[in-house]
């Protein structure tokens, strides 16, 4: 650890990188084997073959599996990278550290294009797989111990920022989100219009691609007990310093999905019959209204004038989720790879998926991208995907089966401590090396961040995920719960402590909504189809 | 146009759209012209043939300097590979280095790539790394002057720098090199790609238009095209403007001259051609498009259909 804190101090010092890179300095660079490397020089052959691998659409296939299309800006970034190894070799230039982290990208960037070709020609998890995400859920509680320390540690310093992730800045930590948006060009509008693309086939909530009016970005519809999560478990990310998706929660009728008459799915009566074959999930108690587009509609929201005559749907409640076009996605970034799991920060996001119950941890919910951020400059970042498993978890074996946002699943604390042993108690479906090399001191690092989350912040991110009033408060008070349960764990003195009653009582027209802190009832049933309370979820298949 | 027919077919035909540039293919005709004089002035006063209205909206010029082996390989195999730098509207400047195939006379579809930037590739040379585009120049240059003297020593000193660049880049990341090399061709293996060089150079004027309906503009007999389906990225600002508008095709009138880069004969050869390119969403409607602006440019102007690239034409003038 020492060895990496210094290497870290090492880069900061003296890297530089002209092709906007963010990728810090790796102890391997210095370590015999690097297949870039002949001594301290470049080996031209080796980077080529890199290089062209990663920007020519004419090589399809590696090991077996078809490689995905390579995008026109990630292939400039690499030709950039590539140029600048060229001219390097040519001038006999020793491996410095700019030389050093380009390399590495390369290296980044070609494991995570290879990981993302093995996973798409692996298709839906296999019953081994199925069996392995059960039994790491069930590990989790033994593996996630650690003895605390008799003495209390200073604890580790940040990391260098790097694209896994960043230092706190002058940015509000409720307002981190907004700003990650805002670099990757998203506008999400408060009253949203979207072209139908197509029906998703993979994952396990129902979910369809779209066009944004721009035809430029992407947009991902989803509906069910992730809609809130995923909202809320992003927000908390990005607060901790990690980049992550885009989600936005859009309540009754605050978005139009718009049909092409044309294609295959022409209206919403298909498309219900489309998602309950391919997800067993029936999407009719989401949909508010249907129909086709009137002059009138049109004169209360411009956006819709266009499209006067043509079907489109709205819904009760939505996710929608941005796949914005300056936003290249590569594959996994590879937590156990390449060093990755060595990273405190990526060690010390095992805390952070505790923090907010997420069970759903494997490396395809991972991944790498290169943003654009204008002006042909580029950054990679590592993108925390698809955290809306989290908030209350429940499993079923028989049939294989499970629900989340169940707030009643949701412990109060994140961590409990027995006899000086610190016990984290979500279980994850996927203990990755980094998670399961973590340590203490990583755990106690993430707690600081944690620990900075004050009320105002915590607040604020809450409600962007628009839970009903009463499943709202309680979900503050239960991350102000479990946030208080990790300080005490690692020892951290709470320089802002949140009020929580572990009592919580809700009431609404003399109906006890919230009893000593637990959910009574379905609030208004008919406006939340998905339940906070019923644990029989979709039949989750991880991809039909 | 009614823009209710925007949508009409966004999901099928973005999705095929997409897939047809990603190919890295293009539908085109070509066209030699009887008139010059009054097909040039039909182009400039943005006229109209049949139901498409056209709008010239520039004028570009374009200087190349077409690459092949010493001998011929590319030639042979019907392709053609030039470094070319754009001038458009006399404002905006920019270099690409471009590998096209022959027209297929059966489908008009020519596989196209290009290295769409060089700006940032530099060429060593003893006193330093110079950028290629300045090497590219010494070429430009002296085709901005007239007609280029291939052993006059600035030429000689460019010549052997581009062959270095080459020699060094071909089993690199240069898109064109990296297809010439998966293509397989007889003779075009690493060795035979390192040895590529300058073998002609020139300079051709193109005005380009927009051709499109207007549904103002529809004569008898005309069947409305579905709205043309673009990102908005890649819609030209014209059609911004005039949402009304329908982009179906692109066209552009070409007058080009050419110098040989060795001993020959013939001096020059000069070409005076039409293009017409298919911009529409669906490929099939795009053919039909241009099928028919065909006939109507053949009936009222005489154009004939030719298949054979500038470069062929120009290197079989030369061997005259």
């Amino acid at each position: 650890m020492n060895a990496l804190l210094a290497c870290c101090l090492f880069f900061q010092s003296v890297y530089c990188n002209p092709v906007e890179s963010g990728i810090p300095f790796q102890q391997e660079h210095s370590e015999p084997g690097n297949p870039y490397l002949s001594g301290n020089k470049i080996n031209l052959e080796a980077v080529r073959t890199t290089c062209n691998f990663l920007t020519d659409n004419d090589i399809t296939e590696v090991d077996g599996n078809l490689i995905p299309r390579r995008k026109t800006a990630f292939i400039r970034h690499i030709k950039h990278i590539n140029e600048t190894l060229e001219q390097a070799w040519v001038d006999n230039r020793d491996a410095d550290a700019e030389i050093m982290g380009l390399l590495y990208e390369l290296r980044f960037f070609e494991a995570s294009l290879k990981q993302k070709a093995a996973q798409q020609a692996e298709g839906p998890l296999n019953i081994w797989q199925k069996i392995r995400l059960r039994r790491d859920s069930n590990k989790s509680s033994r593996v996630f111990r650690y003895k605390q320390p008799t003495k209390v540690s200073a604890g580790l310093n940040d990391p260098t920022d790097s694209p896994f992730w960043h230092a706190a800045d002058t940015v509000p930590l409720q307002d981190r989100f907004d700003k990650l948006a805002k670099l990757k060009k998203i506008k999400a509008k408060k009253n949203m219009v979207v072209l139908f693309d197509k029906l998703g086939t993979d994952g396990s909530a129902p979910k369809i691609d779209a066009f944004d009016l721009d035809l430029d970005n992407d947009w991902t519809l989803k509906w069910g007990d992730e809609v809130h999560t995923d909202i809320a478990g992003s927000r908390i990310f990005a607060a901790l310093g990690y980049d992550v998706d885009h989600p936005y929660y859009y309540g009754e009728n605050k978005l139009t999905l718009v049909f092409n008459e044309a294609s295959e799915i022409p209206d919403a009566s298909v498309l219900v019959e489309r998602v309950l074959g391919t997800y067993d999930v029936d999407l009719s108690p989401f949909i508010s209204e249907k129909g086709i587009v009137t002059t009138d509609m049109a004169d209360s929201l411009e956006q819709l004038r266009p499209f006067i005559g043509k079907p489109y749907v709205r819904f009760k409640k939505c996710g929608l989720e941005a796949r914005p076009d300056r936003v290249k996605r590569i594959g996994s970034f590879l937590p156990e790879a390449l060093h990755n799991d060595e990273r405190t920060e990526l060690r010390g996001a095992l805390l952070a998926h505790q923090f907010i119950g997420n069970w759903d941890t494997r490396e395809a919910n991972t991944l790498l991208t290169l943003v654009h951020r204008g002006n042909y400059e580029y950054y990679q970042s590592a993108v925390f995907s698809d955290l809306g498993t989290s908030f209350g978890v429940v499993q079923h074996t028989f049939p294989p089966d499970f629900k989340t946002g169940l707030v009643n699943a949701f412990p109060w604390e994140a961590v409990l401590v027995k006899n000086k042993r610190v016990r984290l108690t979500s279980p994850v479906n996927a203990i990755l090396d980094c998670y399961s090399d973590a340590t203490y001191d990583d755990l106690q690092w993430m707690a600081k961040k944690i620990g900075a989350i004050d009320s105002i912040a915590l607040r604020d991110m809450v409600h962007k995920a628009h839970w009903p009033k009463p499943l709202e408060e309680l979900y503050f008070h239960k991350l102000a719960s479990r946030r208080a349960s990790i300080l005490t764990a690692f020892q951290i003195p709470d320089l802002h402590p949140i009020a929580f009653d572990r009592n919580l009582n809700y009431e609404e027209n003399g109906v006890k909504i919230i009893e000593n802190g637990m959910l009574l009832q379905d609030y208004e049933p008919e406006a939340n189809p998905e339940s906070f309370l019923d644990e029989h979820g979709r039949f989750r298949n991880y991809g039909h | 146009m009614d823009i209710k027919r925007l949508f009409a077919l966004v999901a099928f035909l973005f999705a095929t759209f997409t897939s047809t540039l990603a190919q890295g293919t293009e539908e085109q005709r070509k066209y030699g012209i009887p008139d010059p004089a009054i097909f040039s002035a039909f182009i400039t006063a943005s006229g109209t043939a049949g139901g498409f209205s056209t709008f010239h909206h520039s004028e570009y010029t374009y200087m190349d300097i077409y690459l092949d082996t010493p001998d011929e390989l590319l030639f042979q195999h019907g392709l053609s590979l030039r470094f070319r730098k754009r001038f458009l509207n006399d404002t905006l400047v920019t270099y690409g280095l471009q590998l096209k195939s022959e027209m297929a006379s059966d489908t008009a579809v020519r596989m196209e790539v290009e290295e769409p930037e060089l700006d940032f590739y530099q060429v060593k040379t003893p006193d330093g790394w110079q950028p290629l585009t300045e090497v590219l120049d010494v070429y430009f240059d002296a085709l901005a002057q007239g007609p280029v003297d291939y052993q006059s020593p600035e030429i000689a000193k460019a010549s052997a720098l581009l062959q270095e660049w080459i020699r060094f880049k071909a089993g690199g990341v240069v898109t064109p090199f990296q297809r010439l090399l998966h293509l397989k061709l007889a003779g075009l293996d690493l060795k035979g790609v390192q040895s590529l060089k300058p073998v002609i150079c020139g300079v051709e004027k193109r005005q380009r238009s927009h051709i499109y309906s207007d549904p103002a503009n529809a004569t008898a007999g005309w069947k409305p095209v579905p709205a043309n389906v673009l990102p908005e990225s890649l819609r030209p600002k014209f059609f911004t403007e005039h949402p009304d508008y329908n982009w179906l095709l692109e066209s552009s009138l070409d007058s080009a001259v050419f110098y040989p880069l060795f001993a020959s004969k013939t001096p020059f050869v000069a070409i005076f051609e039409y293009e017409t390119e298919n911009k529409y969403c669906v490929p099939a409607t795009g053919t039909q498009l241009l099928s028919q602006l065909e006939v109507e440019l053949r009936n009222r102007f005489g154009l004939q259909p030719q298949s054979s690239s500038k470069y062929r034409r120009s290197i079989e003038g030369f061997r005259e």
